[in-house]
């Protein structure tokens, strides 16, 4: 009964109020300009009008590749079309796809991310474990190493390896990428050891001694205890591997492929080189399948698109751990 | 000295003995094979008998040095065997160490003797190294007759703690003669102007008929050597120890299998061919069978550690007996760069490393000797084993001076590699050892990261080595191989001098990440404060923020950029720059209009800073800006006096992060630079390794900058801390010496009276 006089109340409210407007300044005030409590709606909507906009550049490229992909020629030529293409045409990616040789370059690549990865996994954690739970002579002097060949540029080893390398015949082979994997010189494995260094370190140093009184070795209570709560952590490197192992190309080229020794030919390669050497490939294959045809953006956006397909898969599936994981990986201190 | 308690313990002792003495056998092998294979080498076995009653007397007339080691060798087996039937009594050691001495000086003194009748050079260098030989051996006479008069006047003084000090001072001792020795030996290009090989050669045509084992037999003699002496002196019955100390002689014996492997390759791919056939089937027969011992040995130790996990072991010292393990792996580092060729010019190095290490020895002598240092063993050895890696080092040193490259870092990055792997099995051994805890920690440390100091050493500086080499030299690449010719610091010079495009791309790289460094960062700050308040779809924008990171590779950016994609469609760049050339100057307009063109890739390289910052400003307590609005702080002031301070570390990582990135980006133009230079016919990679390094000096510097000028710095009440306690830490020294003389007086005081 009360109920019902209360709601009458406030629909007659409103119907006088529709019958009279008056406006409370401070009201209307506190709605677009907000309060100490409350953002306002003017505020809000500058915020969201702003984030849609940078959103929208960061995005601009990819949704670009997508339209670009599905044009066809007459499309690309034809000025009043710029962004949606006149019919689905997904015949560009055939044509990619087979000058890249899609199925086979995929799984050569996966395997190309995936071993190193592995291995990144397992010694980054073994090294991060050894810096961050003890204290040993020089540790301050190998940390600075460690950040030291963080910022050193690539270049300046890269040959020497290169030479070594070819000297031991590893070139050319997986081995020339997981030797130094195995060794804690992988790709960035440096970030990785820092990463698992400040996790390691979060760990409560009394939870390791208490297993150790319980009678578990050095060695045990790093696999039973330290691992098992590093699981974000472990996430975060294997995926940034992953990632980074995938997209790089140069290093790829000049140990795994070994396309610079052009007098022995490699069947190892990654979707990533193949784009790279996208143009030339990609007459060769389709001059050898007997009809010429042209190579054009909308190819190349294809292929393009194919290559970073995986990873954005992999990350649209996982995208919660990858954007939590620096959250969890203590990088920004305690 | 522990009683045994274990019989285990004894069934492992005796185990690794008869192991050890199957070991030495196998070092007889390839004498048995070139007898039996009836060689040019051919001994018969009444000729080695006889030659062996006058013992090494008639070595300068018709045998052969390796012959000798390997005399050397049994000798010390026999010693061993000597040692293990007498092992409680101590001084026997010693005076099986003198009578040692005592041989080796009658054997070089008839070696002087006879050594005249070599004609040439090499007789004269000959009698030089003899009389070196000679010169250590009194030395080590003089010392062991030094240990039996301090052993005689300290007899009632010497408790646990002082036989431990005895052992440093006389496996300091022992090592650090043996590297002199093996010193004496590498110098000899000092006295012989050839190499080794050509003094192999000299030495066949000479003596016709024997056969040079010198390479293979001289690391295995010395690795004996070694091992006995650690066995003589870290051994005190039938305990733990003992098999501790077979064990390093196991593990000795590996490192020895290996090197033997080594130069039996080495040595017959080269025109002088060293070893025989007989000798060379004999060799690969030992050195399986040493390799099967070994791993014997290992597996007996590891099982009976298994077995006896519960066992209380002390050592004697850990860390001397740590330090004993380092000494002997540099004595075997030692004998690396003698087995490969050496220039002319060592000799002269060699010289004063010699030197160095007997003013080295000279004052760790003294240093035991007046007993004033008490504390100072282990520095001391670690001294010693600086000296020996010198000595190691030394001879590459000189390769990479002299640009003689084709031994360069052979040798020496296989050695690392057992240097690492025996330290390895040592640390692990020592973990499960060693009862204190904290010097436990500092071993399990190590081991802990000893993958990763390997491959520092592998892949980070020993090509870092080699490509600063490269720098100072022209290289062309000849289809058999590298060509290198020193051209001194021309690389550099032409570089700075006569490159016309490098200055210039190194400027505006710099220019370049100047400028983008702060805008990257300020706007991920931006990006991360609207994401942080409450917002609807916050896991979309920080999705979509994210991707970037994802995607950017060097082959996508490229394919973007040459579509066009890399810039905003509705920006008006050209209009921005119009506006811009009236107000800057034309350097700057340029670097800005950049800034705009590439401005979608800016943005995107800002993916992991926009999700350091988002995580750093959630953890800022939300309680204090409720606090601060009560006290009426706005918005701005919070952000001001709150958020940036808190955020302030997160700042100085972002920033360094992103200068970092951006330097070492594949589509950085300096880089591609650089990457374009080294695959070029005319200039090639030593141009490019010059350029590589000025670039990397620039970038170090740069991010060396940014870091100092956002690092925290220190207010008033740290530096008066810091003030504090250095005055503290001064006062306590000050008082430790007064106490220290206080007792010093004290004592002569005590004894005048």
């Amino acid at each position: 009964m009360a109920k019902s006089m209360l709601k009458r109340s406030k629909w007659a409210q409103f119907v006088t109020w529709i019958k009279h407007p008056t406006f409370n300044k401070d009201k209307v005030r506190k709605f677009f300009m907000g309060s100490k409590e409350k953002n306002g709606f003017l505020k809000q909507l500058v915020v969201y009008a702003l984030l849609i906009c940078i959103g929208f550049v960061y995005l601009y490229p990819i949704l670009y590749m997508v339209s670009r992909s599905m044009m066809e020629l007459e499309d690309l030529l034809d000025s009043s079309i710029s962004w949606i293409p006149s019919s689905l045409n997904f015949n560009n990616y055939k044509q990619a796809g087979t000058s890249m040789q899609y199925w086979k370059t995929l799984w050569q690549s996966i395997y190309v991310a995936g071993a190193p990865t592995l291995i990144n996994m397992v010694v980054c954690a073994v090294i991060g474990y050894g810096f961050a739970r003890f204290e040993f002579r020089g540790k301050k002097l190998f940390m600075a190493l460690l950040i030291f060949s963080f910022i050193l540029p690539s270049q300046i080893t890269m040959m020497p390896q290169y030479v070594m390398y070819n000297a031991r015949g590893i070139t050319g082979t997986m081995n020339a990428f997981l030797y130094p994997a195995l060794l804690g010189q992988g790709l960035k494995a440096q970030l990785f050891i820092l990463i698992y260094y400040q996790f390691f370190k979060q760990v409560p140093k009394v939870l390791l001694e208490a297993a150790m009184i319980d009678g578990a070795g050095y060695f045990k209570a790093f696999i039973k205890i330290a691992i098992p709560s590093a699981a974000p952590a472990i996430l975060t490197v294997s995926l940034f591997s992953f990632v980074w192992y995938w997209n790089e190309s140069y290093l790829t080229e000049l140990f795994v492929t070994g396309i610079k020794n052009k007098t022995r030919v490699f069947d190892l390669s990654t979707l990533v080189v193949k784009l790279k050497n996208f143009n030339s490939n990609y007459s060769d294959v389709q001059y050898t399948g007997g009809v010429t045809q042209n190579n054009n953006e909308s190819i190349q956006m294809a292929a393009t698109l194919l290559s970073v397909l995986p990873v954005l898969l992999i990350y649209f599936v996982l995208q919660r751990y990858f954007v939590e994981s620096i959250d969890r990986t203590g990088i920004t201190g305690e | 000295m522990k009683k045994i308690k274990n019989s285990g313990n004894k069934v492992v002792a005796h185990l690794m003995f008869i192991l050890n003495l199957l070991a030495g056998m196998c070092l007889l092998l390839p004498w048995f094979g070139a007898n039996f294979f009836g060689d040019i080498r051919l001994y018969s076995v009444l000729n080695s008998i006889t030659l062996s009653i006058p013992l090494f007397g008639g070595l300068a007339l018709q045998t052969k040095l390796g012959v000798t080691l390997m005399y050397v060798s049994v000798i010390l087996l026999v010693f061993n065997t000597l040692r293990y039937l007498y092992v409680t009594k101590r001084r026997l050691t010693i005076v099986t160490y003198m009578a040692g001495a005592i041989v080796n000086i009658v054997i070089f003194v008839f070696t002087m003797l006879f050594a005249p009748m070599v004609k040439g050079l090499g007789g004269k260098m000959y009698t030089l190294w003899s009389f070196l030989f000679v010169g250590c051996s009194a030395f080590v006479l003089v010392c062991a007759v030094l240990l039996i008069i301090m052993k005689a006047f300290v007899t009632e003084n010497i408790t646990a703690k002082g036989n431990q000090k005895k052992e440093a001072f006389v496996f300091g001792l022992v090592s650090s003669i043996i590297n002199l020795v093996l010193i004496v030996i590498m110098s000899r290009p000092m006295f012989y102007k050839n190499s080794l090989f050509a003094y192999v050669k000299w030495y066949k045509e000479a003596v016709p008929e024997t056969s040079s084992t010198i390479l293979s037999f001289l690391p295995l003699a010395i690795t004996i050597l070694a091992g006995a002496t650690v066995h003589m002196f870290l051994s005190k019955g039938y305990n733990e120890d003992c098999a501790k100390a077979n064990i390093f002689t196991a593990i000795l014996n590996l490192v020895c299998v290996l090197l033997l492997g080594k130069t039996i390759t080495q040595a017959n791919t080269d025109e002088v061919k060293l070893v025989g056939e007989g000798e060379m089937t004999g060799l690969t027969t030992g050195m399986t069978l040493m390799l099967i011992i070994a791993m014997l040995q290992i597996l007996v130790y590891a099982i009976a550690h298994l077995r006896d996990s519960k066992l209380e072991v002390k050592l004697v010292s850990p860390r001397i007996k740590f330090l004993a393990v380092i000494a002997l792996m540099a004595i075997l580092v030692n004998i690396f760069p003698w087995i490969r060729v050496t220039p002319d010019k060592t000799g002269y190095i060699g010289f004063g490393v010699l030197i160095a290490s007997l003013v080295l020895m000279a004052v760790y002598a003294l240093l035991v000797i007046i007993k004033k240092y008490k504390g100072k063993f282990v520095k001391v050895g670690y001294l010693c084993f600086l000296a020996s890696l010198t000595t190691a080092l030394y001879p590459n040193l000189i390769d990479l001076i002299n640009n003689n490259t084709e031994y360069v870092g052979k040798v020496g990055n296989k050695f690392v590699l057992y240097l690492v792997v025996a330290l390895a099995i040592e640390g692990l051994l020592l973990c499960f050892e060693c009862s204190d805890n904290t010097l436990k920690e500092q071993y399990v440390g190590y081991v802990f990261i000893l993958p990763w100091l390997a491959g520092v050493i592998i892949f980070l500086l020993s090509p870092m080595m080699t490509s600063f080499k490269y720098s100072l030299s022209s290289i062309a690449i000849k289809p058999k191989g590298m060509e290198i010719t020193p051209v001194g610091y021309a690389n550099y010079t032409q570089v700075w001098a006569e490159d016309a495009n490098f200055p210039t791309t190194l400027m505006s790289y710099f220019v370049d990440t100047v400028i983008s460094v702060p805008v990257i960062v300020v706007f991920a700050l931006i990006i991360s404060m609207l994401l942080n308040g409450k917002i609807k779809f916050k896991g979309f924008f920080r999705l979509v923020f994210f991707l970037p990171v994802i995607v950017v590779s060097g082959p996508v950016m490229g394919m973007l950029t040459a579509q066009g994609a890399a810039t905003v469609p509705s920006m008006n760049v050209t209009a921005i720059t119009g506006i811009l050339e009236q107000y800057l100057p034309t350097f700057a307009v340029e670097t800005v209009a950049n800034l705009f063109n590439n401005m979608i890739m800016i943005l995107w390289y800002s993916g992991m800073q926009i999700l350091i910052f988002l995580s750093a400003l959630q953890k800022i307590d939300a309680t204090l800006y409720e606090a601060a609005k009560i006290d009426g702080g706005s918005g701005w002031e919070c952000f001001w006096k709150i958020t940036l301070p808190t955020i302030k570390p997160m700042i100085l990582l972002n920033a360094v992060y992103t200068a970092i990135f951006l330097s070492n980006n594949e589509q950085n133009e300096i880089i591609v630079y650089i990457q374009n230079m080294m695959f070029q016919a005319g200039k090639g990679y030593g141009y490019a390794s010059a350029m590589a390094w000025m670039y990397a000096l620039v970038e170090t510097l740069m991010v060396g900058a940014i870091a100092l000028l956002l690092m925290k710095k220190r207010d008033a009440y740290d530096k008066k801390m810091a003030k504090k306690l250095k005055k503290m830490k001064r006062e306590q020294r000050e008082l430790k010496k007064v106490r220290r003389r206080n007792k010093f007086n004290g004592k002569k005081y005590a004894k005048a009276f």
